[in-house]
C-alpha cells in the first residue's frame, strides 16, 4: 500500500548564537513524498536542507513552530524520536555518531528486534546471511560489522554504514543527509546504485545533496531548490543540470530572492589605527 | 561448594580451568593449581568467596604468560589486602569482577601491585557493588620498561558511596602507565575516582596516561574524578584528563533514530563502555552471564 509523507507549511527555528533567541531556519516549507517515489533536493548552503531532515527526525534542537508533518495519518510530531524510526522513517545522517563498546552487527539486529511485535525475535541464521550480503553489495570490508559503531570508520566508511543500516531496517521513507560527501567516484557509484536497487512502491526517498554526481547515479523522480528555508521551485532532472552549470544565483534572481546575510547594514567600527609615513622618505 | 554455587557468577566453571578460593583458602579446582601463586603459562578463572578480612598474594613467575579472570563476591564489612607481584619478563592478562550482594555494608580494599623489568600487565576490572566501598589501589612501575594498561568500569546502582583512589608510580626508567576509567552512577550514588601519578626524579622516558569519564544517569547521582600528577623528572611524558557528564544526547539520538527506545539506547551505550572487558572473557558461560546481569539496576 503506498504510504505518504506530507510536509505542510513548517515552520522551524533553532537557538540563535545569543543562546536565547530563536533563529527561523524553515519558513512554511511543503513537500509531499510518496512511496516509489525518489525526491531530490539542492540548495545553498545555509538554506535548511539539513534542517528539514533532523525535524522530520525528530532531533531535539529544531524547534516547529508552525505547520504539519503527517506519515499517512499519524500525526509524525507528535511522536518521538523512535517512534518515528518504528513508523518507517530512516534518516541517513551527515555525521555519523561513532559510539564506542556498541558493534555494528549487534546494533543493526537489536534496531531489527525493536520493529518485531512483543514475542517475536529476529531469526539469527536469516540476520547473518542478510547482513551478510548486504555487505557485500556495498563493497565494505567484511570486518567492518563487528567493529564498534563507526569508530575508526573512514568518512566514506560510515556513510556506507549508513546505507548498510538503511538496507537492513527497510524504511518507507529514507532521508539520505549528503550522503556523498567523503565518498570516492567507486564509493559514490556504489551507494548510489544500492539506493536505486531500494526502489519499490514501498520505499521512497528523499536525497540531499549539493551536486550532480550523485545524482548521475540515482533516478530522481522530482528535484527541488531549496533557498532560505523554503521550497522554490521543483522540476526534473534537468534542474540539475542547471544549478550544476549556473549555481543558485539565477533562481534568486527569476525569483526576486534577496540574501538576508547581504540585505544586513553592516557595522562599521571606525578607524582605529592609522600607517605612518616612514621618516626617510 | 554449595554455597559457592548459590552465587550466579560462580556457576560458570563447567567448561574451562577452575579454581574455587574462600577467603584465601583452597576449595576446589581441575587443575594443579591450588593458590595464587602462578609458576607456568596458564588460562584459568579464579572464583573467590570474601566474607572474612584476609591478606592475597598473587604471585607471576619470571617469563610466564598468564591470563585470569577472577569473580571476587564479598559478603560483610570486610578489609582485603592484595599484593601482586609481576616479575620480570612476565605477561598477565588479569580481569575483575567485583561483586558484592549485602547492601549493609562496609568493604575496605587495598591493592599493591609491583610490575619489574619487562614484565606487562593488562588489568580490566569491572567493579559492580551493591555495598560501600573503599578501594585504595598503588601500581608501582620498579622494573625498567615495566608496563601496564588499565581499564577500570565502576558501577554504583544502589545509592552507596564508593571510593576508588587509584595510583601509579613510576620509579625506573622507560616504564609505561595507562588508565583509562568510567564510572556509571545510578540513583542517589556517590562515585569519587581519584587518580594519581607519580614520575620520580630519574624515571627517565617514563609514559603516563590517566582518563575518567563519568556518567550520570539520574539528577541526584554524584561522580567526582579528581586527577592529579606529580612529574619529578623532564624527560617523560604525562598526561591526564577527566569529564563527567549525562549520556551524550547525540548519541542517544544517534541510536533512538533507529527505533531504540531512550532506555534501550541508554542501555546500549553504557553497555558500550563495558562490551571491552566482556570480549576479552574467554570462559563462555561467565560472559553471557554477566551479558545477563542487570547492570543497570533497571526495575
Amino acid at each position: 500500500m503506498q504510504r505518504v509523507l506530507k510536509i505542510k507549511d513548517l515552520h522551524v527555528s533553532v537557538e540563535d548564537n545569543d543562546g536565547v533567541s530563536q533563529k527561523e531556519i524553515l519558513k512554511g516549507l511543503n513537500l509531499e513524498v510518496k512511496t516509489g517515489e525518489i525526491h531530490a533536493i539542492m540548495g545553498p548552503n545555509g538554506t535548511g536542507k539539513s534542517t528539514l531532515a533532523g525535524t522530520i527526525m525528530g532531533h531535539y534542537k529544531y524547534n516547529v513552530t508552525d505547520g504539519s508533518i503527517n506519515l499517512d495519518d499519524l500525526d509524525v510530531l507528535n511522536m518521538s524520536v523512535d517512534e518515528r524510526s518504528r513508523a518507517g522513517i530512516f534518516l541517513a545522517m551527515q555525521y555519523p555518531n561513532e559510539i564506542s563498546g556498541v558493534s555494528n552487527s549487534d546494533f543493526i539486529k537489536t534496531a531489527m528486534q525493536a520493529r518485531l511485535p512483543e514475542g517475536e525475535h529476529i531469526k539469527l541464521f536469516k540476520f547473518i546471511k542478510e547482513l551478510d550480503k548486504a555487505v557485500s553489495d556495498l563493497k565494505m570490508r567484511s570486518d567492518l560489522p563487528h567493529r564498534y559503531l563507526n569508530e575508526g570508520f573512514s568518512g566514506g566508511e560510515k556513510k556506507r554504514n549508513e546505507i548498510l543500516q538503511m538496507k537492513m531496517l527497510k524504511p518507507s521513507f529514507a532521508i539520505l543527509d549528503e550522503i556523498d560527501s567523503g565518498l570516492d567516484v567507486d564509493a559514490l557509484r556504489i551507494v548510489g546504485e544500492n539506493v536505486n536497487n531500494m526502489r519499490s512502491p514501498d520505499f521512497g526517498a528523499i536525497v540531499i545533496t549539493h551536486y550532480q554526481r550523485l545524482l548521475d547515479y540515482i533516478d530522481c523522480d522530482y528535484v527541488h531548490i531549496m533557498v532560505d528555508g523554503r521550497i522554490v521551485k521543483t522540476g526534473g532532472k534537468e534542474l540539475i543540470e542547471k544549478v550544476d552549470a549556473l549555481g543558485y544565483d539565477w533562481i534568486k534572481e527569476e525569483l526576486g530572492i534577496v540574501d538576508e546575510v547581504a540585505s544586513k547594514p553592516r557595522t562599521v567600527l571606525g578607524t582605529c589605527a592609522v600607517k605612518k609615513g616612514t621618516e626617510n622618505k | 561448594m554449595k554455597r559457592f554455587m548459590k552465587i550466579p557468577l560462580f556457576n560458570t566453571f563447567k567448561n574451562c580451568n577452575y579454581l574455587f578460593l574462600h577467603n584465601n583458602n583452597y576449595v576446589s579446582s581441575n587443575i594443579n593449581q591450588k593458590d595464587l601463586n602462578f609458576l607456568n603459562d596458564l588460562e584459568i578463572t579464579i572464583y573467590h568467596l570474601l566474607d572474612k578480612d584476609c591478606n592475597l598474594n598473587y604471585t607471576f613467575k619470571q617469563g610466564i604468560n598468564v591470563k585470569i579472570t577472577e569473580v571476587n563476591y564479598y559478603n560483610g564489612n570486610l578489609k582485603i589486602t592484595k599484593e601482586i607481584n609481576c616479575l620480570d619478563n612476565s605477561h598477565i592478562s588479569l580481569i575483575t569482577i567485583e561483586e558484592s550482594e549485602d547492601l549493609d555494608c562496609n568493604i575496605c580494599v587495598n591493592v599493591n601491585t609491583n610490575i619489574l623489568k619487562n614484565a606487562y600487565l593488562d588489568s580490566k576490572k569491572l567493579a559492580i557493588l551493591k555495598s560501600n566501598i573503599k578501594y585504595d589501589e598503588e601500581t608501582l612501575l620498579s622494573g625498567k620498561r615495566a608496563n601496564t594498561e588499565a581499564m577500570n568500569v565502576l558501577v554504583n546502582n544502589y545509592c552507596k558511596h564508593q571510593e576508588f583512589n587509584l595510583v601509579s608510580k613510576h620509579i625506573s626508567v622507560e616504564s609505561e602507565s595507562k588508565m583509562t576509567n568510567f564510572g556509571i552512577c545510578k540513583g542517589k550514588s556517590v562515585l569519587d575516582i581519584n587518580t594519581n601519578g607519580y614520575v620520580v626524579r630519574n624515571a627517565s622516558k617514563s609514559v603516563i596516561s590517566q582518563k575518567t569519564k563519568g556518567i550520570l544517569l539520574d539528577f541526584e547521582a554524584v561522580i567526582s574524578a579528581n586527577p592529579w600528577l606529580q612529574i619529578d623528572d623532564y624527560d617523560c611524558l604525562a598526561s591526564h584528563g577527566a569529564g563527567i557528564g549525562s549520556i551524550d544526547d547525540e548519541e542517544l539520538y544517534y541510536l533512538m533514530s533507529r527505533g531504540l527506545t531512550e532506555s534501550e539506547s541508554s542501555r546500549l551505550i553504557i553497555n558500550g563502555f563495558v562490551n571491552p572487558i566482556f570480549q576479552e572473557i574467554n570462559n563462555k558461560e561467565l560472559k553471557e552471564e554477566l551479558i545477563n546481569l542487570n547492570i543497570l539496576n533497571d526495575k
